[in-house]
């Protein structure tokens, strides 16, 4: 006779079966050799009692796990019995952790699941709460005098547990730029989408990002100080001028790791004008060139930041030192004159900035000059005397203006105007 | 990937550091090598000595929230067949019927199996 305890097993057996068909979903083949615990399962079991959970198991028995995955990672999260995010946080815990090594971009966002459901338990509190009490609840009783249990961590602090726990694993492939840290690094800086989908408070969301972003800069950190500490040697051998360049490629490498992170932009920013200065220096235009050559897309990366956010204007400068330097070893004249836009745009005080673009502007006037031999139109003279009431009041002191001043007055006295 | 000791030694993080001893001492007598005996030693001095470690433990270990099991079905000495027996009474439960393999399960008995049948325990079955 078919018992109560009968049933009861084939809904674990069936539990495992849905537990394991949603796993593979989330992983592939990986899931061959990281099959979690049969105790997992309780997630299929603690899924039956939310919203379309019933339906979507079912589903999942029938084969199509789909609806399932779109319940346990639906938003918001914070109004999901306890046990269930319990259940998610280690459940996509354990699907970052498989894929981490071979697709940490997928990884990443279960990481970042996961951490969603930390921050929902984080905010139901009573939960973790009651857990803690059960662990260390004696622990706490046997110590008298101690006014908190040592070893207790506040439920609110438990999502930071986490977050620490993501920077360690990011700061420990900091120096080889493994995939694991990538999906860490990616995961911390995709916080802010964690609290969206746990529905967590305002004050949770930014304790969560605060805490994100010093481990994230931690490994970042360590991931250029590699880099930081070759050039320093570079530069006190002399050679930074020839060794620079091979060196700074590696931030290419940690850029990509980071997910094209501003900290590695801002790196990038602070060394290359200072081999940039030693090459200008030197007029060695053919390394300055090459030098710069591979880090347009993250010069121009971190540009389009500066001018979307003015409260980064501590870097416009320097940001517009790189432009300064672009336009010096640009051939094409068009070309050249939007770098130099580009640099007094990002930066309207920036004294090189200005100097080039005035002298740029001159030049074109100059040029254009050079073409009115006897006739001159008239457009043609307004556009000339323009250029050059930009570049003087750009920069009054660029070194050909007063003969380009004069050049256009002699225009203007002796040609015939059209 | 490391297992979490919660969970390979099927233990409760709620019920305490004497049930997990408890626990872990009787499987450390089970225990047939002793390699396996020092796994669970390690494992007891991680949940039993560190606090901090029993809790982050049990904070990664998956809370038990699948149904409780309760007692395997009694296997009488002589058995009795009380009732007769028809075929639907042989038929499998759909759920279990789906994961037989084809062969084991041909598509026309899978479209007997597939109806309201109530499964016996393999107990009764009056072929074993």
């Amino acid at each position: 006779m078919w018992r109560p305890e009968d049933e009861a097993l084939l809904g674990r057996l069936e539990d495992e079966v849905v537990l394991e068909r949603l796993f593979r979903h989330h992983v592939g083949t990986l899931a061959e050799r990281a099959l979690p615990h049969p105790r997992a399962a309780g997630l299929v079991a603690s899924a039956r009692h939310v919203t379309d959970g019933y339906i979507a198991v079912q589903a999942a028995l029938d084969g199509d796990v789909k609806p399932l995955a779109r319940v346990i990672e639906a938003a918001p999260m914070r109004d999901r019995p306890a046990d269930l995010l319990h259940h998610v946080a280690l459940y996509y815990g354990r699907v970052a952790s498989t894929l981490e090594g071979v697709a940490p971009d997928a990884a990443a966002n279960a990481w970042m699941r996961s951490l969603a459901a930390w921050l929902a338990l984080g905010e139901e509190r009573t939960y973790l709460g009651r857990l803690e009490e059960a662990i260390l609840g004696n622990e706490a009783r046997r110590k008298p005098g101690l006014a908190k249990k040592p070893s207790a961590i506040a439920p609110e602090r438990v999502p930071l547990e986490m977050v620490a726990d993501l920077g360690k694993r990011a700061e420990a492939t900091a120096r080889d730029l493994a995939a694991p840290g990538r999906a860490a690094l990616l995961a911390l800086a995709w916080v802010g989408e964690a609290a969206r989908i746990a529905g967590a408070s305002p004050e949770t969301t930014k304790r969560a990002q605060q805490a994100a972003e010093r481990q994230r800069n931690a490994a970042l950190d360590a991931a250029v100080a590699v880099i930081g500490e070759a050039l320093d040697e570079a530069n006190a051998r002399g050679e930074l001028t020839t060794a620079g360049r091979s060196i700074l490629q590696r931030t290419l490498q940690v850029w990509a790791w980071s997910g094209q992170d501003e900290a590695v932009e801002q790196f990038l920013v602070d060394r290359l004008a200072t081999i940039g200065w030693e090459l200008y220096r030197a007029r060695s235009w053919d390394t300055l060139r090459a030098t710069f050559e591979p880090f347009r897309a993250m010069i121009e990366s971190f540009a389009q930041r500066v001018e979307r956010d003015p409260s980064r204007i501590a870097f416009a400068a320097p940001c517009a030192q790189m432009f300064v330097f672009l336009t010096d070893i640009e051939n094409v004249p068009l070309r050249k004159r939007e770098l130099a836009e580009r640099a007094v745009h990002l930066c309207p005080t920036h004294r090189n900035g200005r100097l080039n673009l005035a002298a740029l502007l001159v030049d074109e006037a100059s040029a254009a000059m050079g073409g009115m031999i006897v006739f001159a139109r008239r457009d043609d003279v307004e556009r000339v005397e323009a250029l050059l009431k930009r570049a003087e009041t750009l920069y009054p002191q660029t070194g050909d203006l007063p003969g380009a001043k004069a050049m256009l007055e002699r225009v203007k006295r002796g040609r015939i105007a059209l | 990937m490391d297992e979490n000791p919660f969970e390979k030694y099927g233990l409760d993080p709620r019920e305490g550091v004497v049930a997990i001893t408890q626990r872990l001492k009787e499987l450390a007598e089970d225990a047939t090598t002793d390699a396996e005996r020092d796994r669970i030693r390690a494992a007891w001095e991680e949940l039993t000595l560190h606090p901090a470690r029993r809790l982050r433990a049990a904070l990664h270990a998956h809370p038990e929230t699948r149904a409780p099991l309760g007692l395997p079905p009694s296997l009488p000495r002589h058995r009795v067949l009380t009732t007769e027996l028809e075929l639907r009474d042989l038929a499998a439960r759909p759920s279990a019927l789906a994961a037989l393999p084809v062969v084991i399960a041909p598509a026309e008995l899978r479209a007997h199996g597939a109806s309201d049948v109530d499964a016996p325990p393999l107990d009764d079955d009056p072929h074993l």
